[in-house]
């Protein structure tokens, strides 16, 4: 084959697996900011803590009703302590996200994304 | 309340599920720290090949002789028709030990402690309708519905439920679908002539929801992520895995690919023996 066809077929499988790669990535922290509290479960979005944030400045501190992911209400009886943690833990999360991310990006051979 | 996790293992002609369960189990044991037990057929070799076994409960249940076959690849390349027994996910109410189960398939390789809280929600039953395939290219319509015309498609690979009124309905239900599958089968427009208990769950979710998109059946946290039998796993290290995803139209070529602390359906049961047997699973 020549040369250069076999590099251009060599860098197409670079970009597939770096691509696939990424998208596991995203899953990966997709699957960190779910976060589970009195028997429910909540995913964490900037929506959620913004939401958050706004009950608590409203003055709403404590046995306060929210709507779960799965559409149940829970009552969140410290919503200080709710606050504190899912903002941790988003930003713990996507710190570590953006870490992995820009690690991957800097990896220019297929054995260097999956660590052979 | 007691909690557990139950894997089915019954041997079939040309693959140990077994040896498979006793791996799912110890993952199960390692992340989610709860006590495991299985229900299978044949005790015997359980206690004989596996003599430190890491099951709580082992659970006999009579050894049922099954026609239904199932093509089973090996990569994109090799395929051969093994024995399916698949009949008996049913009896799993009156089977478990447990008052809340979770239920994994053999070739389900925890990863994570993702389903760890999942224990202490209030719902009855929890399991996966999202899904994703570790291969960006493939289509997972054949996994978001029964069929394009039908009802939702939801994994019976993975499922956590809690002894009740409801889910004791909902695998009674199950059992009557079985029973009546030719039926079923017709009414839902489902082209694969086999059981399968993931068509049977769908939908014995959409009857308890009362045929419309109800709440009975809450999404378990994460996503169902798998690779086919056209897949490989070469490798699992702590809590990282690595597969050979085959390629879009070149049959027996593959791109790499990795995963850290997520749980993975391996459906290449024989990749995954290859692996736990030492080495490498291609």
């Amino acid at each position: 084959m020549d040369e250069r066809i076999e590099k251009a077929f060599e860098v197409a499988n670079y970009m597939a697996t770096l691509s696939n790669q990424r998208r596991i990535l995203l899953e990966e922290y997709t699957q960190k900011l779910v976060h589970y509290i009195n028997g429910a479960s909540f995913k964490i979005t900037p929506q959620l803590i913004n939401f958050t944030k706004t009950v608590l400045d409203l003055g709403y501190a404590e046995d306060v009703a929210f709507v779960d992911a799965n559409n149940f209400p829970v009552i969140i009886n410290d919503v200080q302590a709710f606050f504190d943690t899912i903002s941790l833990v988003y930003f713990e999360s996507t710190n570590d996200y953006a870490v992995k991310y820009a690690e991957l990006k800097s990896k220019r051979k297929i054995s260097d994304i999956v660590e052979l | 309340m007691t909690h557990g996790a139950i894997i089915f293992a019954q041997n079939s002609d040309k693959l140990d599920y077994i040896k498979l369960a006793v791996f799912a189990a110890k993952q199960v044991k390692k992340y989610l720290e709860i006590p495991v037990s299985i229900i299978t057929d044949s005790p015997g070799w359980l206690t004989n090949a596996y003599p430190n076994h890491p099951f709580d409960q082992v659970v006999e249940v009579g050894f049922i002789e099954t026609t239904q076959y199932k093509k089973f690849h090996d990569g994109a390349l090799f395929a051969q028709r093994i024995q399916w027994k698949n009949l008996i996910r049913d009896q799993v109410y009156d089977l478990t030990p447990y008052d809340r189960t979770l239920v994994i398939d053999s070739d389900y390789i925890i990863n994570s402690t993702v389903l760890k809280p999942a224990f202490d929600n209030h719902y009855d039953f929890q399991i996966y309708h999202n899904s994703m395939d570790l291969a960006e290219w493939r289509s997972n319509k054949e996994f978001t519905r029964i069929n394009q015309w039908s009802v939702p498609f939801y994994w019976g690979t993975t499922f956590i439920f809690e002894k009740n009124l409801v889910t004791k309905a909902f695998f009674d239900l199950i059992t009557y679908i079985k029973a009546n599958w030719f039926y079923f089968r017709m009414l839902y427009r489902i082209e694969d002539t086999t059981f399968r208990n993931d068509f049977a769950f769908s939908v014995a979710v959409h009857i308890m929801n009362g045929k419309t998109n109800g709440g009975f059946a809450v999404e378990l946290p994460g996503k169902m992520t798998y690779i086919t039998d056209k897949d490989m796993l070469i490798s699992i290290d702590g809590n990282k895995m690595k597969f050979l995803i085959e390629k879009k139209n070149y049959a027996g070529q593959y791109t790499l690919a990795k995963t850290t602390g997520i749980d993975v359906h391996v459906m290449n049961k024989m990749s995954l023996s290859r692996y736990i047997d030492g080495g490498l699973g291609v």
